[in-house]
Order: C-alpha cells, then structure tokens, then sequence
C-alpha cells in the first residue's frame, strides 16, 4: 500500500510539472487572427497632422509597414527608435512606414509625435474598426504587407531594428522576383 | 522621495526582514531558543508593517496618478474615478501579488503573536514556513517577475496612463471579489504551514487541527463568498445573463473551495474518531496547492481565460513554487505515513463518519473532475499538440450528478449519530425529511420543471432543509425543557452552545438556497431578443417592455449609450436602462445590463446593438431569470454561517445529562 502511494504520488507530481512546463510553449498572445497571408483590409483615415485622407491604396504597389500604437503605452515609446531609423533608411523608396493611432485621442497623439520628433505619417483610427479588422491584439503591434497587398507577416509587441529590416528585406527580395 | 523609492525601499527591507524570520524560527524551532522566537515574533510584525508601506505607497502612486510607475501608467488615468484609482492596487498583475504578500504577513504575524503561545514549538516551525513562502513573494514583488514599483525612464514618462481594464472599472463589486478570493487563498496557508511543522516534528497528535481550525473555516467562508461575488460580478457586467462558465479561473478558484469543504468534515471524524489523520494532512497540502495552482494559471498565461494577466516571468516562478510546495508536502507526508496509520476503522455504512468519508470521497472526485478538465487542454496539447477546449457541456455532465448526490449526503450525515444508526432512530430522523422530499419534488413539478436533475434538486433540497428544521425544533424543544427559556431564547442558545454545529446548519440551509437557484435559473429562464423604435414594446413572461428611447452619457473617463426601458407587469414598475460603455482604451464596446432584481425573477434586460447614425432603433435582449437572487443570498447565509461557527464554544462545565436528552440537544 505504502509503495503504491509513493509511486503514484512521484509519477502524479512529475507528471503534472511536465503537462505545465509544456504549456509554458503556448502563447496566449498568438491569437490566430486570420489576417496573415490575405490581402490587407483597405481603408482610409484622415491623416494625424491635417485630417486629409489617408488610404492603403494609396500606396499600391510598396511595401507597407503599419505600425499601431498609442500615445499612453510605454513600449510603443520602447520601439519608436526602432522605427525612426528604418523610417531614415527607407524614406522616399519603395517602403512605406504608416503609423495607425488607435485608443487614444488625436490631441495626445499629436503631442507624442512633436516630442518624439516622429515625420512619417500616422493616420487616427478613431473607433477602432482598422485595428479590429486587422485583428489587433493591442499597441503596439506591426503589420508587414507586400507590394502585392498581402499581409505577409505581423510582429506583436514591441518590434526591434533587426526584425524590421529582415521583414523588409525578405519583401523586396520577393517583390523582386 | 517618490512614492516608488518609499515602496521599493519597504519590499526589499522587508524581504531582508523576512529572510532573517525564517533563519531565526528555524532556529528557535530546532533549539527551543526563546531569544530567537522573540526576534522572529519582532521581524514578522516588522516585515508587515514594511509590507504594509508598500501597498500604501501604490494605492498612493494610483491615486496621485504617478505615471512614472509602470504599473500605474499601465493601469491609471487622469480620469480614473477616485474609487476605481485605489482598487486598481490589485486590477493587474504586480499590484495583485503586492496584496498578496501583505496578506501573507498578516497570517504571519497572526501565527507569531497567537500561535506561539498556545503551540509554542510547532508554531514556531509554522512561522518558519511561512517566513519561507513569504521570502518567496517578497522576492517576487523585487525582482522582475512582478515589481510594481518598477519605473519609466524620465524622457518616456507619459502625460496620461492607459486606465484600468474597462471590464474592472464597471462594477463596484470589483472592490470585493478579488481581496475576499485572495484572503481565502492566503489563509489556506496556515493550515498547511501547521501541517508541515506537524510532519516536520512528527508531532502524530491533533491539537494543530484545533489551533488552525478558525483559519482553515475562515479561508473556506471568504473563498466560498468570493466565489459567490465573482458570480455576482460576472452577472452584473458581462452582460451575457449567466454567472458561471467554468472558466480555467472559476475552476482555479472553486478546487480548493472544494477539498477545504471535505476537510472541514473529515476533521471531525478525526477529531471524534481518531480516524483519517493521513487523508486530513493531504486535503490541507491539496487546498493549500490548488490555491497555488490556481495563481499560476492566472498569471502565467498559459490558459486562455477573461481574467488571464498578461505574461511574465512569473509563470516559472510559480511553478517551481508549486512543484517545491507539492514535493515538500507529499515528501513529508509518505515519510511519516507509518505514524500516522490510523488505529481502528469506520465500520457501520450508517453511521455519521462512513458518511462524512463517503461525501469526501465525492468532493475529491468532484475536485479531480474539474482539475482534468481544465488541464486536459494543456495535457492533450503536450501530447498530440491539438488545440481544444473544454466546455460547460462536460462539466454540467460530470459535476451535476456529483453535486446532488451530496446534497443528498448533506442532509443525511448530521442525522446519523456516530458509530452506527438503529432501525428506530433512521425512522425517527427521516420520517419527516422523507415527506419533505416528496413535496419538494411536487413543487418542482407544479412549477413546470422538467427533468430529472432539476426535479430532484427541489426533492433533495426540502430533504436537506426538513432535517435542518428538525435539528433546531429538537434543540429548542429539548432547551425549553431543560432550561425552562423561552423558544427565542432557547434558539439563540443553540448558537451560543455549539456554534460549530448549528452554525453547519446555517450554512447547508444557503447551500440549499444557492442550489434551487442554479437549477431554477438553469431551467427556467426565458429569453426574447427584438428589434425596437423609441415607442415600440415587447411582451415576455407576462412583462410589457417599452422602449422610450436612446440617449448618450458622456463622463470624462467613458461614454455610454443607453436605452431606456420601462417595465410593467406582474405587479412590476421598473425603469431600466441597459447600454454599452466605451471606455478610451478598448476596442470593444463593454455591454452594461439594466437589471431589476426580484425574489422571485430578475429582469435582465441588455442592449445588444443600436442605430449609431440616428438613434431610430436599438435591438433588446430581455431575459427573465427566476430565482437568481437567491444565489446571492445564499452566498451571504453561508458566509453568515460560518460566523457562527467560528463563534468560540463556552467554558466546559461538567454535568450529568440523560444520553437521551444530550443527544436531543446536541452535546456532543
């Protein structure tokens, strides 16, 4: 009896540990949304600096980088050095960096631009409707879309230089071919 | 300084502190040094009050709207209402485990002023452990993994902060549910640091059972209430009309609530019997666990839940914990299982014990059912790597013969004398509860149930309130005899006598309660969903349902949308005014129910959609939920009756009473 209760109980915990070790591999965050590899949802938004429309097909044919955030949430600020410098390397090619401003108010988010120095152009999803069709989790999160209008892959959380610049690269190379 | 250099400063002396308590209870548990329990009994009324800065310091941070503070930044805004702003210590991650850890030095300090005195050495080994689970969330709350002081660097400090989760700055009840479940988890640990010292010492005799019995029945109430307030909570916000979905979190919460309900019972077949000292020292590892468990799968993310925090290295952490807390206890336990082999057996079926062992058998079975449910997603996934999920239909299957089967056993264990029940006292005990049954299913059946749970629910219920309502006219009848006191008299007396029995009672009559309301709610419930212009009205179990018309609240931290309703019917005159509330910070529209609450049904009225352009029409959901009140209340008489049964028993006074008549008024 003794022996069967000290079997049992090892093999019980050593068991459950490992059911909950593994599950440590599962990200809660990875919410298969569905967007990735179907053409991007289009839109149009008035622009954060002078409410002139902004739309996806604008920029048909480039390789777009959309990029949600918030004026309120700190690793958006974590990640906008990251973007400043892709925005410097590409500007004027054929890469587009969007931002789209979402939960959050045009006045905030126009304060947070001036201060951070931010000169690419972001667009105010006012009730949210782009970001939930884009399937966004929360700020920031960054959408990689070919030249062919495809979501081609999305990056949740705060992105960083090297991650950008592989996505980028990997799109041209594509476009190219 | 700011509020987080006094908070941050605080933890880490009290981790010192608390890190000192731990050498010095050991030491004193294993020298019997006097001098090193006074300093313990000092470090752990320090480490409290350091602990207790702390939380002050945020709730400070919160309110002051510190955006400096991660925590506040994430969790705070300028226009967070005052209230909303102070509860939001525990409305996220880091600020959670921070309350935690000052409930945990409490229970410390309760154990270091009371326990040593009764118990000197084995509370001293107690203290020891709690020193050493409490060094663990202080080292939680300082390092990474949860610091709620951590601060943003001076360029990035916001203007404003994000504000609290929509869904937590809806309800009042936001301020209750949480701190009631996490008093109930953290007082399960007194009962399991006792138990280890027991282990530890080899102490085979009882009295820490009785020294750590107002702990364990208090942790075993505040959970019980806290789960009740959950319900409630989920009910009045969510707006989907129900209050349980068997959620992983419910489950998290209801498992220990479980195996603390079986080991309030089997404690006293210990006690009376000097049976089932093994199983009672492994219910109080579980309970203590599960809690453990139950954290874990809140806050490592690893389950996909409405009350999931969002990821850190805490999951780890708590693992190891968790793994740490189950091999010291399991390890102990086999290691002394020979000295606890219990000296005899329970013999007669019939008698009180076979039945108090038969209903733990049935709370562990219950609690093992829902443990494979909610892991069996995390077990299948490690094995086959398919992602499922288990819902209500499995656990209503599994759960709902398991829960009338003790309902059944609740109303006849107290009825059963101990050691074995005579033909004549089966009969005098379950004559009336029997007619009882029967009526209790009559009603159900004239009150338009159909099927057979919901049938024998009612059945089971009046059985379990006739022997109730026997128990205390026996008690009266016998004191009023005895005593010569008025009934009044005499029934307070009960109470004050042996609170721990009647006391029991009270709580099996709000299980009673609790019960007819879930399976009167679950069964009878009427729902009717219509399109409606300003004017139009709908007619739904003999309630008329107006529509007046739709209007915007705007209030600086939100903007709602709500339609007005008037009611009437049924003796009814209600105006009602369900909406949907968006919050700054969230995508999605919070639905905010209209709610007329009654004994007899709640009209649960929710706007589900609306004409966003002109206001020409909202779309209405009306449900008309019998009895569900009734739930809460239930809540409210089991927490009330686990008061009484904390009351502390009179002074023995040795008299020589007939076994007859003590048997009548319970001496027990």
């Amino acid at each position: 009896m003794n022996r069967i209760a000290r079997y049992s109980a090892v093999a019980l915990i050593v068991g459950l540990a490992l059911v909950l070790t593994l599950a440590f591999r599962r990200d809660p965050h990875d919410i298969k949304t569905g967007t990735v590899g179907k053409p991007a949802p289009a839109f149009t938004l008035p622009s954060l600096a002078d409410g002139t429309s902004v739309s996806l097909d604008q920029y048909k044919g480039k390789i777009v980088i959309l990029n949600f955030w918030s004026s309120w949430c700190i690793p958006c600020k974590e990640e906008n050095p990251a973007l400043t410098n892709v925005w410097e390397r590409y500007r004027g090619t054929d890469v587009v960096l969007l931002g789209v401003v979402f939960q959050d108010s045009a006045d905030a988010a126009r304060a947070y631009t001036s201060r951070l120095g931010n000169t690419w152009a972001s667009a105010i999803d006012d009730n949210g409707q782009v970001a939930l069709s884009y399937g966004v989790f929360g700020p920031p999160e960054t959408y990689f879309i070919g030249a062919d209008g495809v979501i081609a892959g999305r990056h949740i959380g705060p992105i960083d230089e090297s991650t950008l610049l592989t996505g980028i690269e990997t799109l041209r190379k594509s476009a190219k071919q | 300084m700011s509020w987080g250099d006094i908070g941050a400063g605080a933890l880490r002396a009290a981790l010192a502190l608390s890190l000192w308590g731990l050498g010095a209870a050991a030491y004193a548990g294993w020298k019997r040094d006097a001098r090193a329990l006074g300093s313990a009994r000092a470090v752990a009324i320090g480490a409290f009050l350091l602990v207790l800065i702390a939380d002050l310091a945020m709730v400070g941070a919160l309110l002051t709207h510190d955006f400096s503070l991660v925590y506040v930044a994430e969790n705070n805004a300028r226009e967070t209402p005052l209230f909303y702003s102070a509860i939001s210590l525990w409305a996220a991650l880091a600020g959670s485990i921070l309350l935690w850890t000052l409930i945990l030095a409490g229970a410390a300090v309760y154990v270091a002023i009371r326990g040593t005195r009764s118990l000197p050495r084995l509370a001293t080994v107690a203290l020891a452990v709690l020193f050493a689970m409490l060094s663990f969330f202080l080292l939680l709350v300082t390092t990474a993994a949860a610091d709620p002081f951590t601060r943003i660097a001076a360029d990035l400090v916001p203007a404003d902060g994000n504000g609290p989760n929509p869904l937590l700055q809806n309800h009042p009840l936001m301020a209750l549910h949480p701190p009631l479940l996490y008093l109930g988890y953290v007082l399960t640990s007194i009962p399991f640091a006792y138990a280890i010292a027991a282990l530890i010492l080899g102490e085979t005799s009882d009295r820490w059972l009785t020294e750590t019995r107002k702990a364990a029945l208090a942790s075993w109430a505040l959970l019980g209430v806290g789960i009740v307030a959950g319900a409630w909570w989920s009910y009045a916000v969510l707006g989907w009309g129900g209050y349980w979905a068997w959620d992983p979190v419910e489950n998290a919460a209801i498992m220990p609530w479980l195996t603390a309900t079986a080991y309030l019972h089997s404690v006293m077949v210990e006690e009376k019997r000097r049976l089932l000292r093994t199983w009672n020292i492994a219910l109080v590892i579980a309970t203590f666990a599960l809690t453990i468990l139950g954290t874990f799968l809140t806050r490592s993310g690893v389950v996909n839940s409405v009350h999931s925090f969002t990821q850190s290295a805490i999951g780890p952490l708590l693992l190891g914990y968790f793994v740490a807390i189950l091999v010291v206890g399991v390890g102990l336990l086999l290691y002394r299982l020979n000295d606890l082999a219990d000296r005899g057996s329970i013999g007669a079926p019939l008698s009180r014990e076979a039945i108090f062992l038969f209903q733990n058998v049935l709370f562990v079975a219950a609690t093992l059912t829902v443990l494979l449910g909610t892991l069996y997603p995390l077990i299948a996934e490690a094995v086959s790597g398919a992602q499922l999920s288990i819902g209500a239909p499995y656990f209503d299957r599994v759960e709902v013969p398991i829960g009338l089967a003790l309902l059944f056993l609740m109303g006849l264990g107290p009825q059963l004398p101990w050691h074995g029940a005579s033909r004549a006292t089966l009969e005098r005990q379950f004559t009336a509860p029997v007619i009882a049954a029967a009526g209790g299913a009559m009603v159900a059946v004239l009150a338009g149930m159909t099927g057979v749970a919901p049938v024998l629910t009612y059945a089971l219920a009046a059985f379990v309130t006739a022997t109730v309502v026997q128990e205390f006219t026996r008690g009266v009848r016998a004191r009023r005899t005895l005593h010569l006191e008025t009934a009044m008299a005499a029934f307070l007396a009960l109470f004050r006598r042996n609170g721990r029995r009647y006391g029991g009672y009270v709580v099996h009559l709000g299980i009673v309660l609790v019960v007819v309301a879930i399976a009167t709610s679950q069964a009878r419930t009427t729902e009717l969903e219509r399109t409606l212009a300003p004017g139009d009205a709908m007619d739904i179990a003999g309630y008329h349902v107006v529509m007046t018309g739709l209007r915007d609240i705007a209030e600086p931290q939100r903007a709602t949308t709500v339609a007005d309703l008037v009611i009437t019917g049924n003796g009814a005159s209600e105006h009602l005014h369900p909406g949907l509330v968006q919050y700054p910070n969230s995508q999605q529209a919070i639905g905010s129910p209209g709610i007329a609450a009654g004994s007899r049904d709640d009209i649960y009225t929710i706007l589900a959609a609306y004409d966003g352009t002109g206001e020409a029409w909202a779309t209405i959901r009306v449900r008309v939920i019998p009895l569900v009140s009734w739930l809460w209340v239930g809540g409210g008489v089991v927490g009330f009756g686990a008061l009484l049964a904390a009351l502390p028993p009179p002074k023995r006074r040795t008299i020589l009473v007939p076994a007859a008549v003590a048997d009548a008024v319970g001496a027990e």
